[in-house]
């Protein structure tokens, strides 16, 4: 290390003539505090202010600002599981470009958004228009189990055909005793009545209701996407509704009655730049002239010497 | 033998009677400094609750995302969601030579399951958690060859019957959840239901701002020309 200190290290700079009283290494000890509050500030506004926000630092600008970001977890069919941030207005849950990502769901239910992270969070998944609610979705899937198993099949006794009396008769066994078996329970029109597909649910639900007015599911339960996917509204995809929504959005704008605008206003804005460009490019010209005293100085003297005869 | 300077010597010089090298060093520490700070605020700090899936595609384990009646997710790792002993899920899992399920979904390499527990079945330090223990060690010292090592399992057998002789032990534990009608009627709602107007119409306004932009790009072509003529100018006249 030195002993004495170089004594540019004590040059004081002047500014327009101005001797600014310091010497340089204060000066930038004194940018660098600048820069470390100005940083300092900055972090605990992101950190600690923005952190409440979910999503910050993922959701870019986006045309659908007026909308809050909101964190998804996303359960895709190739069973891909992503944690992203969509945009959240109106009761829609929607990417920020609608044009490139069409995809939208409906948020039926307040009981369908969740907390992680101390953040709210709401599921997706690309079969379905809606919000997942798990809970409601594992009830759901556990109905046709309860009313199958109580209603869906009934003991009958058995019958077979007799050859010898050409008719079909009720089996019994060697002591006399009626041979029961299970079959299928059926409605009038011959159809059964136990429950394969939502469509059957949506359909029973009155009497569902009053069946069981509460849905017993277990505690402890894994949630099994094969039987969810099962027991899901068909017909009702995310990417359908966002096409829906955008071509309703289409309609809208076309049927709001305004007159359109004119090419003046259109472009009002961009012809006041082209006049600007104009005026700075006439400045140019006014400011650096070409045949500046530099270059006619420099003209001069590498030009020949000139010979005055008969001087 | 020439001795040749690297970049023409040109960090041989000092400053401050300390050499360029010591300075870029120095540069380079602090350097690294601030990006670690950075990294730990910016990246780390702020995805502390999905650390676990982290170390989960380190380490190679599952993980699974435990949630209550009121959907508060937990993450936590496949082991303590799924096992009831102080065993890995494949230990248990081949004691009870039990199938692999498909997990629910994955990230990245990490095999993710949702399971509902809102009981605090999966909190080791739960009483819950102590109770089933109990009932399930019970039960395997009794059925070696029908061993319960999973939660899974213990429910089943629970709702099956066969653990009707623990029913005293097992009295504090719920063994289901039940859910209203109105929860699934809420999430199952018509289509036709649903009031998105108001998205509609703002929807159809960011769809003409975006139409509006497309439509006047092009005059950015005629101001960059412009502003290419100024440099040329400017370039030409220090050219001269």
């Amino acid at each position: 290390m030195v002993d004495v200190l170089p004594p540019e290290f004590f040059y004081m700079p002047e500014f327009f003539d101005m001797n600014l009283l310091m010497p340089l290494w204060a000066w930038i000890l004194l940018g660098m505090i600048f820069v470390g509050f100005v940083a300092a500030v900055a972090m605990l506004y992101i950190v600690l202010i923005m952190k409440p926000v979910a999503g910050f630092g993922k959701v870019g600008e986006s045309s659908l600002a007026k909308g809050s970001p909101t964190q998804v977890f996303s359960i895709w069919k190739n069973r891909s599981f992503v944690i992203e941030s969509l945009w959240y207005y109106g009761n829609i849950l929607a990417y920020g470009d609608p044009i490139k990502k069409m995809q939208m769901w409906f948020h039926n239910s307040e009981k369908a958004t969740g907390l992680s992270a101390g953040k709210p969070v709401m599921i997706t998944r690309d079969g379905y228009d809606g919000t997942v609610d798990f809970i409601a979705e594992m009830a759901v899937c556990e109905i046709p189990k309860i009313f199958n198993r109580d209603y869906g099949f009934e003991q009958r006794q058995k019958r077979e055909f007799d050859p010898q009396s050409n008719k079909w008769v009720l089996s019994v066994d060697a002591d006399g005793n009626a041979i029961m078996e299970t079959v299928e329970r059926k409605d009038d029109n011959g159809k059964p009545i136990s429950i394969s597909s939502f469509a059957d649910i949506r359909r029973l639900m009155p009497t569902l209701v009053k069946l069981y007015p509460l849905i017993p599911i277990p505690i402890y339960q894994l949630y099994d996407l094969a039987i969810i996917y099962q027991f899901t509204p068909q017909g009702q995809d995310s990417l359908e509704f966002g096409g829906i929504t955008m071509d309703d959005a289409k309609e809208w704008l076309i049927s709001e009655d305004k007159p359109p605008k004119s090419w003046f206003e259109k472009n009002a804005l961009l012809l006041m730049c082209v006049l600007m460009g104009i005026i700075g490019v006439a400045f140019v010209y006014m400011a650096f002239p070409i045949t500046s005293t530099t270059a006619a100085a420099s003209m001069a003297t590498t030009s020949a010497p000139i010979s005055i005869p008969g001087v | 033998m020439t001795v040749v300077f690297f970049l023409g010597g040109m960090f041989n010089r000092m400053f401050l009677g300390i050499p360029y090298y010591l300075w870029i060093m120095v540069a380079l520490v602090i350097f690294g400094m601030i990006a670690g700070t950075l990294f730990y605020l910016f990246f780390w700090w702020p995805l502390t609750p999905y650390h676990g899936i982290f170390w989960a595609h380190i380490r190679k384990w599952g993980a699974s995302s435990v949630f209550d009646e009121n959907m508060h997710f937990d993450w936590i790792t496949e082991r303590s969601s799924k096992v009831i002993f102080n065993e890995t899920f494949k230990e248990a899992q081949e004691a009870e030579e039990d199938k692999t399920e498909a997990p629910a979904a994955t990230i990245g390499n990490v095999r993710v399951d949702f399971i509902f527990d809102p009981d605090k079945w999966t909190y080791p330090d739960s009483y819950q958690h102590k109770i089933i223990e109990d009932v399930a060690e019970k039960y395997n010292t009794i059925n070696p060859e029908d061993q319960i090592r999973t939660l899974m399992k213990f429910w089943k057998y629970w709702d099956s019957g066969k653990l009707d002789a623990y029913a005293e032990d097992l009295k504090p534990l719920k063994k289901y959840f039940y859910v209203p009608w109105a929860r699934v009627q809420m999430m199952y709602r018509d289509r036709e239901e649903s009031g998105v107007f108001g998205f509609i119409m703002a929807l159809s306004k960011t769809l003409e701002e975006i139409e509006d932009v497309g439509i006047n790009k092009y005059w950015w072509i005629v101001l960059g020309f412009f502003g290419v003529i100024c440099l040329a100018i400017i370039a030409g006249h220090y050219i001269h």
